[in-house]
């Protein structure tokens, strides 16, 4: 698993997912905190369609945490405001590079992230093709339509 | 126009605060928590973080707690909060072809790739008020299912592509170069880049901006679409990490996006160096964060008229309508109606009363009776 893999699915954990590791690396390691955590702005740009031009669509509040764990940073931005989570994605991260001995411990609870997440985008596809229709043209088929879908 | 300012009052102006919490709380009962309103009013937090122009649904709900429902006083309190909030950076761009989809409906095709799925919609049912909620003890449903096994990151076509492909639409040629402008930073100068009017539009007013997209189609306006395509889903968030420099994902914003297909048009291109005529659809855009789709669709239709380069109705004109559909500067300066104008409104006292006594050079007596045109 690619550490930016790593760091996309601990960003958008729930935090009582990733608490008790968190806690745990906080008992057992020493750790600077850098930058405490602090909310922040990311401007949100998107790719319109018509002329493919980017654009600002509007700001995402942020919060951010920074720590420092044998020499090693430890970085976090998530979605929201939520101290605690900023703080501990930092450690966890930050230890994720620092001490190689515990990479195994934050690549197991990472799988599991990635199953409940992919679990829950499964239930949202399957309530949304629940409410897959086909309307149809009353009066009969407009011949275009099926010309169109050909191709 | 001058505007004289006024002092005091002070003990009264805190008072009156104090009023507006105490009716907030006099009825007593349980306070509404945050995570009921982001959960059951998901509708009137989407508008007033697209109107705030600030993704988060707890500051939002807050907003509305605090403005007791008012989405225009949120979107307000939202807008004061992110000015005091540092911009730490701006996200990659992301490419709407990477939504996960909840919703994706084409009025414009019958049979679509991926298919037309409804998702959370209530386009094709009565409005009956649902008395039964009156008594509604606990907040418990099964959702409706369907199995389906396709990837989830599956890409689905877009419409406008799929026309495209048959030549009715041109391919854009995208400009790498090309920094969006950002009216947050930098002035409004008109004619307005196309990037900043699409992101003056998508912080626009719910009803501003439904208003002029609906008086484009009534005839004050020339855009009168077929929606290509409605979306609802989910786009990823992602920045470049400042440690390791390579794209990661912070997290994913509920948007909704339209691409609207309007009248075609003749352009004039040069093939092998030889100039041709040829005739296209013309497309219009609307992306907001939440889940609101006739904003979506009212922005596309003004993206279009926007377009104009020889505006022949007010919905066409750039200045008339971005400068009247932000909810912050609208309902300021109605506001600010209320304020104290004693002194500015004494001197059209002075010039009526100058007039009614014939005081006043080249003017005549007011008779008993006469209205003063």
């Amino acid at each position: 698993m690619k550490q930016e893999e790593i760091f996309a699915l601990f960003m958008q954990a729930e935090h009582d997912d990733i608490i008790y590791l968190a806690n745990e690396f906080k008992k057992e390691f020493d750790y600077e905190i850098i930058r405490k955590p602090e909310q922040g702005l990311v401007m949100f740009r998107a790719e319109e369609t018509v002329e493919k031009l980017d654009f600002n669509v509007g700001e995402i509040l942020m919060t951010t945490a920074e720590i420092k764990i044998a020499n090693v940073l430890g970085y976090s931005m998530i979605m929201g405001m939520n101290n605690e989570k900023a703080l501990d994605c930092a450690v966890i991260l930050g230890v994720y590079e620092a001490i190689s001995t515990q990479q195994d411990k934050i690549i197991k609870l990472a799988k599991q992230l990635k199953l409940k997440n992919e679990s829950r985008l499964r239930e949202e596809r399957e309530i949304a093709s629940s409410t897959r229709v086909h309307f149809e043209v009353m009066g009969g088929q407009d011949p275009n339509v099926k010309k169109y879908h050909q191709g | 126009m001058g505007y004289v300012g006024v002092k005091g009052g002070k003990d009264a102006i805190l008072n009156a605060e104090k009023v507006v919490e105490y009716y907030r709380c006099r009825k007593g009962g349980a306070s509404i928590d945050i995570e009921q309103i982001k959960n059951q009013m998901r509708f009137l937090v989407d508008k007033v973080m697209s109107e705030g122009s600030c993704y988060s649904t707890d500051l939002a709900a807050i907003a509305l707690k605090q403005a007791e429902g008012d989405p225009m006083e949120a979107a307000y309190l939202v807008r004061a909060f992110r000015s005091t909030v540092p911009r730490i950076a701006y996200s990659l761009t992301t490419k709407s072809e990477e939504m996960f989809c909840l919703r994706r409906i084409s009025p414009s095709f019958q049979h679509i790739p991926w298919g037309q799925v409804l998702g959370p919609s209530k386009d094709y049912s009565q409005r009956l008020i649902r008395f039964e909620l009156a008594d509604e003890k606990e907040l418990s449903i099964d959702p409706p299912k369907k199995e389906d096994n396709s990837p989830l990151d599956e890409k689905v076509e877009k419409v406008i592509d799929y026309c495209r492909k048959q030549g009715l639409i041109d391919w854009p040629e995208k400009k790498p170069e090309q920094v969006p402008y950002d009216i947050t930073r930098q002035p409004m100068v008109f004619p307005l880049d196309r990037s900043a009017r699409l992101q003056r539009l998508t912080r626009g007013e719910d009803g501003a901006v439904l208003a002029f997209g609906y008086a484009s189609l009534r005839g004050w306006g020339s855009v009168h679409p077929t929606l290509a395509e409605v979306r609802v889903g989910y786009l990823p968030v992602k920045i470049k990490h400042p440690y390791w420099g390579t794209e990661v994902t912070v997290g994913q914003v509920l948007v909704t996006e339209v691409e609207s297909i309007c009248s075609f048009e003749k352009k004039k291109i040069k093939i092998d160096g030889e100039e041709q005529e040829r005739y296209t659809f013309s497309l219009g855009y609307g992306l907001i964060f939440g889940h609101n789709d006739h904003k979506a669709v009212a922005m596309s239709i003004l993206d279009r008229a926007l377009c104009s380069a020889d505006p022949q109705s007010p919905v066409q004109d750039q200045e008339f309508v971005l400068y009247h559909i932000d909810n912050m500067e609208s309902q300021g300066f109605i506001s600010h109606l209320k304020l104290p104008h004693y002194v500015t409104f004494q001197s059209s006292l002075d010039r009526l009363r100058n007039i009614k006594a014939g005081k006043e050079k080249g003017s005549r007596k007011i008779n008993k009776g006469e209205a003063y045109v």
